[in-house]
C-alpha cells in the first residue's frame, strides 16, 4: 500500500471514530494531509499512529493516551478548544478553524 | 532581545510554524526536536517542562517566560513586537 | 439488497466456553466474541471500535475488555467504550438449547 491509500485508510477508521464524539475533520486540507502523512510515517515506524503533535513517553499507558484519534482521553481539554491539540479534527460546527487557538491544559483548567 | 528556545517535534505543523514565525522576524532561536532527542535528553526535556504545568508542544522560552502551543499573540508581545501578527 | 433480519444462530458447545474465557467465532460470517463472565455468557463484536482490531486477544477484568492494540476498554455488557460511552461496539443476545451457544445475529 501506499502513503495516500494508507492516509485514506486511517481517514475512514477516525471519521467512525469521531462523529458520535460531534467531531469532523478539518476544513483546512492542506493540514489535514500533512497530519495524516505524518501519521503513517509514525505507524510506520512505530506500528501505531501516534498524534504528531505530542511526545511519546516511556510508559505505555501514557503514550495509548495519544493514539489519534485521542479525543475520548482529552475531552475536556479538546471541547474547550474545539479541536483537537494538533487541529486533524475540529468540533461539527467549526467552519474557520484559523480561528481555534492551542491553550495550554493547564490554563483551561484554571 | 529576549534569548529564545523551544522544544519542538519534528512532526508537529505548529511547531514548524512557529519556527517560521521567529524567521519571518528574523529573531534567532535555538530548538530542540524532542521527537528526534535521545531517551536520556527526552527524560531532561519532560522533567523541565513539567515544572511549567504540562509536557506539550511547541514549547517557548522567551527570556524566563514560557509559551505552551503555537500562539503568535503572545509572542509578539514577549518579544516587544507592537504590529501584533 | 435486503438486510437480513437477526436470527438465532447455533455456535459452540456451551461446556466449551470455561468461565473468564473467550471465544472468537463467526456466526454467518460475521466476527464475534463470545466470553464467559459471572456464569453469564456474553456476545460482542470482535472489531474494536477504534481500528478494528480484534478484541479476542484482549485482556478481560471483571465486565471489562481491553484491547490489545490500544488499550480501548468496553464493557462486555453494554458494549460502551469506557472512555466515551457515545462510542460503542455491538453485543449480540445469546441463549443456551440443547447444550449449544445460540447468538441472535
Amino acid at each position: 500500500m501506499n502513503i495516500e491509500s494508507r492516509k485514506k485508510a486511517l481517514k475512514f477508521l477516525y471519521q467512525r471514530v469521531v462523529d458520535p464524539l460531534g467531531y469532523k475533520f478539518s476544513p483546512d486540507k492542506d493540514l489535514v494531509d500533512f497530519l495524516l502523512e505524518q501519521e503513517v510515517k509514525l505507524k510506520q515506524k512505530h506500528g501505531i499512529p501516534f498524534c504528531p503533535c505530542q511526545g511519546l513517553s516511556k510508559d505505555r499507558e501514557e503514550n495509548m493516551r495519544i493514539v489519534c484519534p485521542c479525543i475520548p482521553f482529552h475531552r475536556e481539554h479538546f471541547d474547550a478548544m474545539k479541536r483537537c491539540w494538533c487541529g486533524l479534527f475540529v468540533h461539527k460546527d467549526v467552519t474557520n478553524s484559523d480561528e481555534l487557538k492551542q491553550i495550554p491544559v493547564h490554563e483551561i483548567k484554571k | 532581545m529576549e534569548k529564545i528556545f523551544m522544544y519542538t517535534l519534528s512532526t508537529c505543523p505548529w511547531c514548524r510554524k512557529t519556527k517560521q514565525f521567529f524567521k519571518e522576524k528574523n529573531i534567532e532561536f535555538n530548538f530542540v526536536d524532542y521527537d528526534l532527542a535521545g531517551e536520556e535528553e527526552q527524560d531532561k526535556i519532560r522533567d523541565e517542562m513539567s515544572k511549567y504545568g504540562n509536557v506539550a508542544f511547541p514549547f517557548v522560552k522567551i527570556g524566563e517566560e514560557v509559551v505552551i502551543g503555537y500562539d503568535p499573540d503572545k509572542y509578539s508581545k514577549l518579544c516587544g513586537l507592537t504590529e501584533g501578527k | 439488497m435486503t438486510i437480513a433480519e437477526p436470527s438465532w444462530v447455533s455456535t459452540i458447545d456451551a461446556d466449551k466456553l470455561l468461565e473468564n474465557k473467550k471465544a472468537a467465532i463467526y456466526p454467518k460470517g460475521l466476527p464475534v466474541l463470545l466470553i464467559k463472565q459471572g456464569g453469564r455468557i456474553h456476545a460482542i463484536s470482535n472489531k474494536c471500535a477504534h481500528m478494528a482490531c480484534p478484541l479476542a486477544g484482549g485482556v478481560l477484568e471483571d465486565c471489562i475488555i481491553r484491547c490489545p492494540c490500544h488499550n480501548w476498554g468496553f464493557d462486555i455488557k453494554t458494549g460502551e467504550f469506557l472512555d466515551a460511552k457515545e462510542i460503542k461496539i455491538q453485543v449480540y443476545q445469546t441463549k443456551l438449547l440443547e447444550g449449544k451457544i445460540y447468538v441472535k445475529i
